[in-house]
């Protein structure tokens, strides 16, 4: 069983999934939890973490088991701060979107 | 105060005092606002401002009452740049009372694309002057004052005037609190994270809250921190990345149009802010995509009590302006980075390269270009090869493959050259001399030690051997 997600990239990020800014994953449901439960966000990031091609990038984008500082986590278009963090529930038609901060003016 | 009422005695009061519980009675309370010489009345506007902003009176939502709070209020943009710039004009042109600018650059012709504000005659003059000089061609001379400031002291709006204050040495670790102190808002319109940070912990300490805007690429973002018991920068991400890790429009570059259209929206949210008016984006942010023309507006976290600027317990200012060294490092804006030093006889300097291209020279130099292909297409040196190092060196893998073929090639070369008397040079160029280092370091094992690097770049060969070649 696999979970089908819209992943976004911008800021930057898409650079390291071959400049794709608009993704479409599956991402299979682990073990753990049942389908009807879909994937949480730390599978997502494990799962995005495998697509990074180049080992230099991978630090442009997760840090740990987590996203680096200055990408903000938006799960449906809300912060996922307030959707339960790297717990989060996502469920097949799901939106996340990583958006790196940006300081140029 | 005197009033202008039809005489008329009490039925007429009476019937007057029916007729505006009819009417809701809001507008034109003369006891309140009539001007003593007028025979007109209003909530305060002069007979020139009702002139030039009777248009956001008409707007139903906004009116009088928000368009003179917004002439008696001051706002404070820093960096009068691509966001700056529109910005400053709109809340010019919108008739905020007191607009300080505060900017320590110069205007570079690289900016004129982005900065309408300049004109090519401002090139190598400070923003700040120039800036003041177009704003006030957009207002009445009569009206106009302007503050050279560099104090904390509190200007007066003064009804009918609209005032600049320039804040020319741009804003420091030391001067920030009192910049910011007398303005009822402040845009953030800067191009670092350093200052970025600076200026939200200036903000929180004061209370101002602090419209941010930024932009790079193709793609802006905005929000409003420190608003209504928002969030503030510092909520979001606690802490400052390594400048090296962000993209600048230096490096990145950037299209004019988005931080214009970012700027102009921070002058919007700016007089929602000063006026009270819609729903500012405290607690969301936008993010704008010029290239697909998509948006959207994500919502945030709210105020963290643990943040370290406007938490419950908040750190020592004077502790969080440090930069966090090395929290993450650089990304993909090619050089710009320092990069480890290398051997001298590994480096050219501009004028032995000039010396070698000689007609007369019995030295062979083929030229490498390692900057991306968009810089080679848009300046390089005649007959220059391109090998984006970003792209083409710093992948090793890739040059392991070709590895067999160029060092053939390069063999073939030197000898060819030996055969005309010549010795063979591989020099590798970028702009400032950082990345063709690493090209040097990724060539050298194939190639051979006639592999250098042009040092300073392309900045240095206008420096020091063409001048006429473009600057940018």
């Amino acid at each position: 069983m696999s979970t089908r997600l819209f992943v976004e990239f911008t800021g930057g990020l898409e650079a390291i999934f071959d400049n794709q800014k608009q993704t479409e994953q599956h991402v299979a449901t682990e073990s753990s939890q049942t389908p009807q439960e879909g994937v949480s966000m730390r599978t997502l990031l494990r799962h995005l973490g495998k697509q990074i091609k180049k080992p230099q990038d991978v630090q442009l984008m997760l840090a740990g088991d987590t996203v680096r500082p200055g990408v903000l986590v938006l799960v449906n278009e809300t912060d996922w701060e307030l959707t339960g963090g790297i717990d989060t529930m996502l469920n097949d038609g799901d939106c996340v979107a990583f958006v790196s901060t940006l300081h140029g003016g | 105060m005197s009033k202008k009422r039809p005489r008329g005695g009490a039925s007429c009061d009476a019937l007057a005092a029916q007729l505006r519980q009819l009417n809701g009675a809001t507008q034109c309370d003369d006891s309140a606002h009539s001007t003593a010489s007028a025979g007109w009345c209003g909530v305060g506007l002069t007979a020139e401002e009702v002139a030039r902003f009777s248009r956001p009176c008409l707007v139903k939502s906004f009116g009088p009452t928000r368009q003179l709070r917004l002439c008696r209020s001051k706002a404070l943009v820093v960096g009068v740049g691509g966001l700056g710039s529109p910005a400053a004009t709109y809340l010019t042109t919108s008739g905020v009372g007191v607009l300080g600018l505060c900017d320590f650059d110069t205007v570079d012709a690289s900016n004129l694309h982005r900065q309408p504000l300049y004109k090519r005659e401002d090139v190598g003059q400070p923003k700040v002057a120039c800036a003041v000089k177009r704003l006030s061609e957009l207002v009445d001379a009569s009206a106009l004052r302007v503050h050279k400031s560099e104090g904390c002291d509190s200007l007066e709006t003064v009804p009918g005037t609209f005032s600049i204050r320039t804040h020319e040495s741009g804003l420091t670790r030391d001067n920030a609190r009192d910049v910011v102190r007398d303005y009822d808002v402040v845009l953030d319109c800067t191009d670092n994270p350093r200052t970025r940070y600076l200026l939200n912990d200036a903000c929180v300490l004061e209370g101002k809250p602090l419209v941010y805007g930024a932009s790079v690429g193709m793609e802006g973002q905005l929000t409003v921190y420190h608003h209504n018991g928002g969030p503030c920068l510092r909520c979001i991400f606690p802490e400052p990345l390594d400048a090296d890790a962000c993209d600048v429009c230096s490096d990145t570059g950037v299209l004019g149009f988005v931080p214009g259209l970012i700027g102009v929206m921070q002058a919007q949210e700016a007089i929602k802010v000063l006026t009270n008016f819609g729903t500012t984006l405290s607690g969301r942010m936008l993010h704008y995509d010029a290239e697909d023309a998509r948006q959207f507006v994500a919502k945030l976290r709210g105020r963290r009590p643990g943040c370290a600027s406007c938490g419950d317990s908040p750190t020592d200012p004077s502790s969080l302006d440090e930069p966090t060294a090395g929290k993450a490092s650089a990304v993909t804006a090619s050089c710009k980075s320092a990069v480890p030093s290398t051997p001298a006889d590994h480096r050219w300097s501009a004028s032995r390269l000039s010396t070698a291209l000689r007609h007369d020279s019995r030295e062979r130099v083929v030229l490498v270009d390692v900057r991306t292909p968009n810089q080679h297409a848009m300046c390089a040196l005649p007959e220059s090869i391109s090998i984006p190092y970003e792209t083409c060196l710093a992948d090793s893998d890739a040059l392991k493959v070709a590895s067999r073929s160029l060092a053939e090639a390069a063999a073939n070369a030197a000898t060819e050259a030996s055969d005309h008397g010549r010795t063979l040079h591989v020099v590798c160029y970028c702009r400032r001399g950082n990345d063709s280092q690493l090209a040097v370091a990724a060539l050298r094992p194939i190639l051979g030690a006639h592999v250098v690097d042009l040092e300073g770049g392309l900045n240095a060969w206008r420096r020091d051997v063409d001048n006429t070649f473009p600057l940018y």
